[in-house]
């Protein structure tokens, strides 16, 4: 054992490292106090043995710091002295000593003395150990915990939406929360947000809520092959999640806040449901903000809540604030909570819409309200901004007028390699012209051979529309209305015969869609995003 | 005619003499591809002049492949063109085939 010896007596020193030595300790000798204290800061000594009076600082204030530094609780501090008051002994104790040697002392007392102490000095060094390894596996358990929720938790805001502009933003908190959050892109036109967060910290907490994001996938994909790709109502997603997941929660009595938002911004309206989560935030025009009421209570609290989503008519320009209690339950040195009334505040002076801005000014706002503490509370945010949709019009169009024959599919083929060809030169080097010839070719093909049933002679019209970021195709027919079958994305993985056209489409292409016009007149959609190059935001 | 056939080291050598094989003439590749199968176990199917396959293109050779297989038939593409490389590629039948850079090493392949 380490064994720190401090005393100004050079023979006692002798005596005392004689003993030890001769037991089998290690001695490190001093005979002032200022040693003593840095020789601590540097090293650990299980044991310490330290006279009253030294040289410069005394022995009973150089307990009391070594006692301060970190891990100073682990030594057993044993004081002799010749003082013998009460009072005296009293602040002994009261400087972090363990136990007192009376000088002078016989050698036999002294020897019973040091067999205590070093006995106390293994236990304190044994509970040194114990306690070091578990911060070791608490700190892997949080470090487990933020990467579940690095990569399960936390989902990527969507790029591309017409008319709205998404940013999202986590500081997590010392230790792991169960914060996550999500987008579900539908369409450029319609997309959905998922802000939770799960009562509870660490794994668990982690766990309970990436299980829960991918019940809520799970769900939507379910629901989505039953409505053949329509974005299924938001009740029935709800409802679908409550099947599986609220039992669950309730006997791990742990419950979640959600709010869940679907956003149409072409159409300036959302439609949320919100179990016991913060409110969101709109703000409007001219700085004008409202906390947008609350519906539900947090899932696990009861097993079958029934679910209605609130609609809420939107303008351009809005911005939509969702986040978890970290922000609003901040606080401040006093004590105070940074509360919702603060974040609207915030809101309202923001001097711009942008929604990455506006995350930044909430964090930088609740960082000077707790002035730069650390978070007790993971700080999550997701804003919307609806930037209104603007039909910009096309870099290049193009159009061709046919007729149902398959000869005619080359006709389609050369019209499409000609005008691909063209926007990789001026927009997009790295477009593969095949891949869009064959997709082309295929979506053609299908409205000759089922929508107009071979029938020679019937109408068709193919045009093409370049954007800075895309192409759209639409080929517009007269033949049978069409509405695809739900495509399994795997299908391509399974070669077969016949039947491969649209998942070729559907790979190829970023978004299709099947338009069937009142009047008989019908078309297939197809966009397909430029890939985006290194660099680019 | 959208095919020439011929015979090497006893294996049948079917060339598309078209550039373009779709929903329109896919149907004469099948009446051709089925009178090889009823003549030969091993069949190569040179490419070099395809520069388009669409799917029903894709799903007759497919299909020729498929019949081989269930009589432990042998059948190799050759001689892909880089856009037909690419679609079978996106398609994910580069790897249901084999497929050879020369019609040597296709009779190799199904030879034995």
């Amino acid at each position: 054992m380490k064994v720190l010896l401090v005393d100004d007596d050079r023979d006692i020193r002798s005596l005392l490292g004689l003993l030890l030595r001769n037991q089998g300790h290690e001695v490190v000798e001093y005979s002032d106090g200022e040693s003593a204290c840095a020789a601590c800061r540097d090293d650990y000594f299980p044991l310490i043995i330290m006279d009253w009076e030294l040289n410069g600082m005394d022995g009973v204030t150089a307990c009391r710091k070594i006692r301060k530094l970190p891990g100073g609780e682990y030594s057993v501090v044993l004081m002799f002295t010749a003082r013998s008051s009460f009072d005296d002994l009293q602040l002994i104790l009261h400087a972090g000593a363990d136990d007192y040697v009376q000088k002078p002392v016989e050698i036999k007392w002294l020897k019973i003395r040091l067999r205590i102490a070093i006995t106390n000095a293994l236990n304190k060094t044994a509970r040194r150990l114990a306690e070091q390894q578990l911060e070791a596996a608490r700190a892997k358990e949080i470090e487990t915990g933020s990467r579940i929720q690095q990569s399960l938790l936390l989902g990527q805001p969507p790029e591309r939406l017409r008319g709205a502009e998404a940013a999202a933003y986590t500081l997590p908190s010392q230790s792991v929360d169960g914060d996550f959050y999500d987008f579900y892109q539908h369409s450029e036109s319609c997309f959905d947000v998922v802000i939770g967060d799960v009562m509870g910290k660490g794994v668990a907490a982690a766990l309970i809520g990436a299980a829960l994001k991918s019940r809520i996938l799970h769900a939507i994909s379910e629901l989505k092959s039953e409505s053949r790709g329509e974005p299924p109502p938001l009740e029935r997603i709800f409802e679908r999640v409550q099947e599986t997941v609220a039992q669950q929660l309730l006997s791990l009595g742990a419950f979640v806040t959600l709010c869940y938002t679907r956003f149409y911004p072409a159409e300036n309206r959302m439609a949320f449901i919100n179990c016991g989560h913060p409110r969101v935030i709109r703000r409007g025009r001219g700085g004008r903000v409202e906390a947008i009421a609350n519906t539900n209570l947090p899932l696990g609290v009861i097993h079958n809540d029934r679910f209605q989503p609130v609609e809420t008519a939107l303008e351009p320009g809005d911005l939509l604030f969702m986040y978890s209690d970290g922000i609003t339950e901040a606080r401040g040195s006093d004590g105070e909570l940074f509360g919702e009334a603060r974040l609207l505040d915030t809101l309202a002076q923001l001097d711009e819409h942008r929604p990455q801005a506006a995350i930044e000014r909430v964090i930088e706002a609740v960082q000077d309200f707790t002035a730069h503490g650390s978070a007790k509370d993971d700080q999550t945010c997701v804003a919307i901004h609806l930037t209104g949709v603007t039909a910009a019009a096309p870099f290049a169009s193009d159009a061709m007028e046919t007729s149902s024959e398959l000869t005619q599919l080359k006709l389609i083929r050369r019209f499409v390699e000609a005008f691909c060809q063209r926007a990789a030169g001026s927009h997009c080097p790295e477009l593969s012209v095949t891949a869009l010839v064959l997709t082309l070719n295929e979506a053609a093909s299908n409205v000759m051979r089922h929508a107009y049933a071979n029938q020679p002679g019937l109408p068709i019209r193919v045009a093409a529309d370049q954007y800075a970021d895309r192409i759209e195709f639409i080929i517009e027919h007269r033949g049978a209305p069409f509405t695809p079958p739900p495509i399994d994305p795997d299908r391509l993985n399974a070669p077969r015969e016949s039947g491969m056209g649209l998942p070729i489409i559907q790979s190829v292409m970023d978004e299709v869609e099947y338009i069937n016009g009142e009047d008989g007149l019908n078309a297939v959609r197809m966009v397909y995003y430029f890939p985006r190059r290194q660099g680019q935001d | 005619m959208v095919v020439s056939i011929e015979e090497q080291n006893g294996v049948t050598v079917i060339e598309l003499t078209i550039d373009e094989l779709d929903a329109d003439t896919v149907a004469e590749f099948n009446q051709r591809a089925e009178a090889c199968l009823a003549a030969s176990d091993r069949l190569i199917l040179d490419m070099n002049r395809l520069k388009f396959i669409d799917s029903s293109g894709l799903g007759a050779v497919l299909s020729v492949k498929r019949k081989l297989d269930a009589r432990q038939g042998k059948m190799a593409l050759c001689r892909l063109s880089a856009p037909v490389r690419e679609i079978m590629d996106l398609v994910r039948l580069s790897s249901v085939f084999q497929i050879a850079d020369t019609r040597e090493d296709a009779v190799k392949l199904v030879e034995g």
